[in-house]
């Protein structure tokens, strides 16, 4: 069962093949587990193309079963309980190979440091009173013991909570298997902060140095409990802790595991899994696009770890019937709300950035970042004197200037020298002198960096700019569409609307291939390979402005079936001309076609 | 809101017993803000020095540690010059079951102990690693300096 299991990975199913015989028989009790896994199977994306890389998306759920089906491995081969297992592998990042070697050097050893105490095959949470429980202090490595610990028992015997001192008689203690004991009330805040507060998922025992962590059911009692406690807050608090308890632990899983990410988007939960590229080395070659298959704003407030997609286009039943707006989200609003949660698998950018891959692209928002409004300032408030080259600005009195470092004197307005100008001190007339004219061009050479960036930055940004816009305009022609429906029940105009979304959602892709084919062009080397994507570059910009154009066109009753048929039309050139520069560029990747004007991780150094 | 029992109840040992060495005293009229001294341990460059410190229990306290910094200059690998303390169980090693007590006993002990493998202020981590004597000196005119009462 677990050999076919695809997810695990692939090097350990190897080294453990003699081991996976011997869990056949065990596997019969967690299958039901590995049914739920069934349900998360791939759901098959519709034509995939050559420059997409498979994934798949996994919910929380689905990523909990991965889990369990590891402690299940662990549980097996080192025959503990499910528990230990999984503090076990939550202790060495859920590394199994490491695990299972240092486990057979010393398990004792690794049982204490995993805060486990003994390899009992029920360790389940204790709650026994401090009475009675042989306090054993384990091992610590702890700093200096300043004072003894308080007593937790008094003379009398009645139980005194170390943590709040809380006396009320019939206090009873709880605690892990060291005995440490400490009031319920204490147990569920102590947790909940660590939860909470602390965003982390092994509590360990309150007692100073006690490395025992404590177990899932125990954190699960503590916090159920304590929700009933009225002092503990409102009600189901504790639930939602828990809730949040488990999405940390499937959290540090998935950040352990090199073929998972989370989705970054805020307030989701899913996980994509995509094994092509997981490890760096692969970043040089492919852009590994994925999306989480959740479309739209997932609300943060949901604490329910299923989060049900938004809803699908909404299809108007009964021919002439009107889009009724209160059961059907507008198209618009759910292009921008129903965006797809896309994301880089293989770094931080949460958006699609192909055809240039996450080196290269990471390059290209750093340079964004630091240079570009300093660069834009630069450019429209400076200039550089003409003999050494400082950048000057003018920032009042007349056009005669004087450089500061090398004192050369020249007019602001042509650049010439000063001598040059007579007794015309303030006003400049003198544009074709010679000596202006050779003192602008030394100035553009050195202006030439700067221009070349600010080109590329330019229109980087103007296609995001872009299509933010053609977002807005979209949402005005529709209501005008649905306008003229009402008034002139034309019912195919549902219909309609359909066809101008569609076109928006490509030029909006397109916009931001072509946003990231700038930052590309940026960096690469000069030659026919540049040319020829400058080629396809113009080619896509240009038959994406002409379906811009298209779409800002009036609308009219009169002319909506030529438009519709032209727009359509548009689309789907436009559709292929965007394959084409991303299928080209993914396939130089592979080829190692692509040279870099700078150097970039993972690639060769520029030749020069 | 009113005052859990877990301070007040520290703070009466606190009063009626004190380590040796320590004084912790709250203000009156913020219960959660104690005037501290530490007497520098003897052995130590800050031997018969006077230390002010203020130690403030949060909200969250005892589940957060207490925020405790020194007032009084002093040269010190893991004590930075806004009196800031580098001491683990003030940080991610703090547990419920220490007490104002611990904590203060613990930052004395810093004193005796200074770790400039784990420093807050570098130079002088840097200093007390090339030159233990010479800055040990540096911490004995300090202490003669600032916190000789």
């Amino acid at each position: 069962m677990s050999s076919d299991y695809e997810f695990s990975d692939e090097e350990v199913d190897n080294v453990f093949d003699d081991d996976d015989m011997d869990m056949q028989d065990q596997d019969s009790d967690a299958d039901s587990g590995m049914d739920i896994l069934d349900d998360f199977k791939p759901t098959t994306t519709t034509t995939r193309k050559a420059y997409d890389l498979p994934y798949e998306s996994l919910t929380q759920s689905a990523v909990e079963a991965l889990m369990a089906a590891d402690v299940e491995h662990i549980r097996g081969i080192f025959g503990v309980d499910a528990s230990t297992a999984s503090l076990l592998l939550r202790h060495l990042n859920w590394n199994k190979e490491k695990l299972i070697e240092k486990y057979m050097d010393g398990a004792s050893a690794m049982l204490v440091a995993a805060g486990v105490t003994m390899p009992e095959p029920e360790p389940a949470p204790s709650t026994t009173s401090t009475r009675g429980a042989g306090a054993i202090r384990r091992p610590t490595r702890k700093t200096k013991q300043a004072s003894p610990a308080p007593t937790s028992k008094k003379d009398d015997g009645a139980f005194v909570c170390p943590i709040c001192f809380d006396d009320t008689p019939g206090l009873t203690a709880l605690a892990l298997d060291c005995g440490h004991g400490a009031c319920g009330a204490c147990w569920g805040a102590y947790v909940r902060a660590k939860i909470r507060d602390e965003g982390e998922h092994a509590c360990r025992c309150m007692a100073e140095g006690c490395a025992l962590v404590a177990p899932d059911v125990f954190i699960k009692d503590v916090l159920l409990a304590s929700s009933e406690d009225d002092a503990m807050g409102e009600d189901g608090e504790g639930a939602a802790t828990y809730v949040r308890f488990q999405e940390l632990l499937v959290r540090h899983f998935v950040a352990c595991t090199n073929h998972l990410k989370f989705c970054p988007h805020p307030g989701c939960t899913n996980t994509v899994s995509c094994p092509g590229a997981a490890g760096r080395s692969v970043l040089t070659t492919i852009v590994p696009t994925v999306s989480c298959g959740v479309r739209g704003v997932v609300s943060s407030i949901s604490t329910s770890s299923t989060i049900a997609p938004s809803p699908a286009p909404a299809t108007v039943a009964g021919g002439k019937k009107p889009i009724s707006r209160t059961n059907s989200m507008s198209a618009s609003q759910e292009l921008a709300r129903g965006k797809e949660h896309k994301f880089c698998f293989g770094c931080p950018i949460d958006s699609d950035h192909r055809p240039v891959v996450c080196g290269v692209a990471a390059l290209w928002l750093k340079k964004c970042r630091d240079d570009s409004e300093t660069a834009n300032w630069i450019k429209s408030n400076t200039k550089e004197c003409a003999k050494c080259m400082s950048t000057i600005e003018k920032n009042g009195g007349c056009n005669h200037m004087t450089c500061k470092k090398c004192k050369h004197e020249f007019c602001w307005v042509c650049m010439g020298p000063w001598s040059e100008h007579g007794t015309a001190w303030y006003s400049c007339n003198r544009y074709d002198e010679k000596g202006g004219i050779d003192a602008r061009d030394s100035q553009s050479k050195s202006r030439a960096s700067l221009e070349r960036y600010l080109h590329y930055y330019n229109r980087w940004a103007n296609h995001e700019q872009s299509a933010k816009l053609a977002l807005d305009l979209f949402s005005k022609t529709e209501k005008k569409m649905e306008e003229m429906q009402v008034t002139s029940a034309l019912t195919w105009i549902e219909v309609g609307v359909q066809f101008m979304k569609k076109a928006v959602e490509e030029v909006d892709k397109c916009r931001m291939t072509l946003k990231w084919t700038y930052a590309m062009a940026y960096y690469l080397a000069k030659g026919n390979q540049k040319d020829l994507f400058e080629d396809n570059q113009r080619d896509l910009e240009k038959a994406v402005e002409d379906l811009s154009e298209l779409l800002e066109s009036p609308i009219e009753p009169e002319n909506i079936p030529t438009l519709r048929q032209k727009v359509t039309d548009k689309t789907v050139y436009v559709q292929k001309r965007n394959t084409i520069v991303l299928e080209d560029t993914a396939d130089g990747f592979l080829e190692d076609r692509w040279s870099w004007n700078v150097s970039v991780d993972g690639f060769d150094a520029p030749e020069e | 809101m009113a005052l859990p029992k877990r301070i007040i109840k520290e703070t009466e040992r606190l009063v009626a017993d004190p380590a040796p060495g320590i004084t912790a005293a709250p203000h009156e009229d913020n219960l959660r803000y104690f005037d501290v001294t530490i007497q520098g341990p003897d052995g130590s460059p800050f031997q018969q020095g006077i230390f002010k410190l203020e130690l403030f229990l949060p909200e969250e306290y005892p589940m957060a540690p207490p925020k405790v910094r020194f007032l009084t200059k002093i040269y010190h690998p893991n004590i930075d010059k806004l009196g800031r303390i580098c001491l683990d169980i003030l940080k991610d090693k703090w547990s419920p079951a220490l007490q104002i007590r611990t904590v203060l006993l613990s930052v004395q002990a810093l004193l005796s102990a200074p770790n400039p493998d784990d420093p807050l202020a570098p130079d002088v981590a840097k200093h007390y690693k090339e030159d233990e004597k010479g800055a040990m000196g540096v911490s004995r005119e300090w202490t003669a300096l600032y916190a000789s009462g």
